[in-house]
């Protein structure tokens, strides 16, 4: 009898155990192709070294003609004069992408340039 | 210079030409834009920057800046997910995607190399094939690749082909990807598959034929958009900046021409193609500026080809952009000449081939009509195309505005007493397809000249079929 109750008190203690610690679960995995195009670098760039003193420098101010940009920069021109009297301010405007003849042109006639897209 | 909402823009142009670091000084979006309308406005905007960009000017390059590293993009071939359930693992995945701004939004299907596999069935073309780079970020498209997006989108293997052809066009060199995948101006694509192709794959060309509830036309084009996301690295406001987004983005405007009402030739045709070839045509459209006109269709009110096209020539013609808004170095949109998609329902395009019109000879029409006579221009806009003339021929200015070469000669012949001024730059500028059902409408849609590469217009050939008995 004690022995009948001993195995039926083991069976209750497995069954509880098992009951406690949930079902047990499968895992799925799901391999997927990266969607994503290789980038190749381009080769990188420094900028060029600054300018430490802008006294008396050729600055060039570049916009790309999206309207209402011209009356910013007519303000920064202005407080660059203020701030550097003997500097000389250089406008340009073109194209987003100056192409290299524009680019040629900026690099020869200032020493410095400052790129202003206007968005 | 930049402002704030264009500095994850900016900064990602930059790394793409190989100066990942340039120096940047951001003013605020929210005053810049608002305040540029004059100087006193735009003065404090200024005064706030003066400061950081006289810094940026001269302060020394640190090591970092001085030698710039290449971004590196990692690349894993294959990605793992693991969850407890099939339905997790596709849930998870689809928040991974969408986080990792691999998705568009919508819900994706697995690209397992399985299914990839079983798209690439599509093709006889070979997986590792590269067929161009992919504006902005140019990334490379593999048919491999693309077929990983089409699985995403929910295509099938036959329609991978279009989807290719598609995708050639907007990778061509000649092709400007770059403006209508970035520009604020919210523009569009429209795809377009001519030839017997169309039909096999079940794509719609009649009622409905730019919406939903076709497997064929709604998931090339969303086969397109995430080759457009993945391959070109493109995402809303970070680098495609369309300020109100784009209409039917998920999908864009992809449908069949309606060939078997259509009273003319097939549009591929015209462009020297076989009537056998299968073809698409890639093409960016406006959405907001330069959108839908309707001219007259439908179900309710009546209407005659005759007043139709009257309606279509009185539009063209009131727009003289070409003429007197060109200044150099502005940027004006609504100086750039047009570019005309003439979507006739077939009602119309029958009515119009019974008054004797071919397809070319109503390009012709158009051109002719819309053109202004010599004695009709104002000194200001006599002045403005002289300008515009000039300015192509020097270079330097914006490719929106530039009259191409081919073109000058027939520009200054009729730029005198007796002469006649078009406005659009030739008649191969206004393309006429025949689209929608029975009844039907018909509109236009415009587009300006594309700015940044030669063309905003590609037709390729379909071909490497291998599930359908065209495009082969």
């Amino acid at each position: 009898m004690r022995k009948g109750m001993n195995w039926l008190l083991i069976g209750v203690s497995l069954l509880l155990t098992l009951c406690w610690a949930g079902p047990v679960l499968a895992e799925v995995t799901l391999e997927v192709l990266s969607p994503r195009g290789e980038i190749v670098a381009p080769p990188t760039l420094s900028p060029s070294p600054r300018v430490v003193d802008l006294t008396g420098k050729k600055i060039g101010i570049y916009w790309n003609g999206k309207q209402g940009g011209n009356n910013f920069w007519d303000v920064v021109e202005e407080l660059l004069k203020e701030k550097l009297p003997t500097s000389r301010i250089l406008r340009f405007r073109g194209p987003f992408d100056l192409g290299e003849r524009l680019a040629g042109t900026l690099a020869k006639e200032c020493d410095l340039f400052i790129y202003g897209v206007g968005d | 210079m930049v402002t704030d909402n264009f500095g994850h823009d900016a900064r990602s142009a930059a790394e793409d030409s190989g100066m990942p670091t340039l120096r940047m000084v951001k003013v605020p979006a929210q005053e810049f834009y608002k305040r540029r309308i004059s100087k006193e406005e735009i003065k404090p905007v200024a005064l706030e920057s003066i400061n950081g960009l006289i810094d940026a000017l001269t302060r020394p390059l640190t090591t970092q800046e001085a030698n710039p590293k290449p971004k590196k993009v990692e690349m894993s071939k294959a990605i793992r997910i693991t969850a407890e359930s099939y339905e997790l693992a596709v849930e998870k995945f689809n928040q991974s995607f969408l986080d990792n701004h691999w998705g568009d939004g919508l819900p994706l299907i697995p690209p397992t190399q399985k299914r990839v596999k079983w798209m690439l069935a599509g093709t006889g073309r070979s997986p590792h094939e590269v067929i161009g780079t992919v504006a902005p970020k140019n990334g490379t498209a593999t048919i491999e690749k693309i077929a990983i997006n089409a699985v995403m989108a929910g295509a099938k293997p036959e329609y991978l082909p279009v989807i290719i052809a598609a995708m050639e066009g907007l990778t061509d060199k000649n092709f400007d990807l770059l403006h209508v995948a970035t520009s604020s101006g919210s523009f569009n694509l429209l795809i377009m598959v001519n030839g017997p192709i169309a039909k096999e794959i079940k794509m719609n060309s009649g009622i409905g034929f730019l919406g939903h509830g076709w497997r064929a036309n709604n998931t090339i084009g969303r086969a397109v958009r995430l080759s457009l996301v993945n391959l070109g690295y493109l995402w809303p406001a970070e680098n495609d900046m369309a300020l109100i987004g784009r209409p039917s983005s998920h999908t864009f405007y992809t449908f069949a021409e309606n060939e078997e009402n259509s009273p003319w030739e097939p549009y591929h045709v015209s462009f020297g193609y076989k009537k056998e070839n299968s073809c698409v045509t890639v093409s960016t459209v406006g959405s907001y500026e330069g959108g839908m006109t309707i001219y007259g269709g439908g179900a309710v009110a009546p209407w005659t080809a005759k007043s139709i096209l009257e309606k279509m020539i009185k539009d063209m013609k009131n727009d003289r952009r070409i003429f007197g808004l060109f200044k150099r170095g502005v940027a004006n949109p609504a100086a750039h000449p047009r570019k005309y998609i003439m979507m006739l329902h077939p009602e119309c395009a029958i009515e119009l081939q019974r008054l004797g019109y071919t397809r070319e000879s109503l390009q012709k029409h158009f051109y002719e009509s819309t053109s202004v006579p010599y004695e009709d221009l104002s000194q200001e806009e006599i002045k403005g195309i002289q300008e515009r003339i000039e300015a192509s021929i020097a270079g330097g200015i914006i490719l929106a505005d530039v009259i191409p070469q081919s073109r000058i000669p027939v520009f200054k012949e009729v730029l005198k007493p007796g002469g006649k001024v078009p406005v659009v730059i030739s008649p191969e500028e206004i393309h006429i397809i025949v689209g929608g059902g029975i009844p039907g409408y018909t509109f236009s849609i415009s587009y300006i000249k594309a700015p940044y590469a030669p063309t905003s217009h590609q037709t390729k050939l379909i071909r490497g079929a291998t599930l359908t008995k065209a495009g082969r």
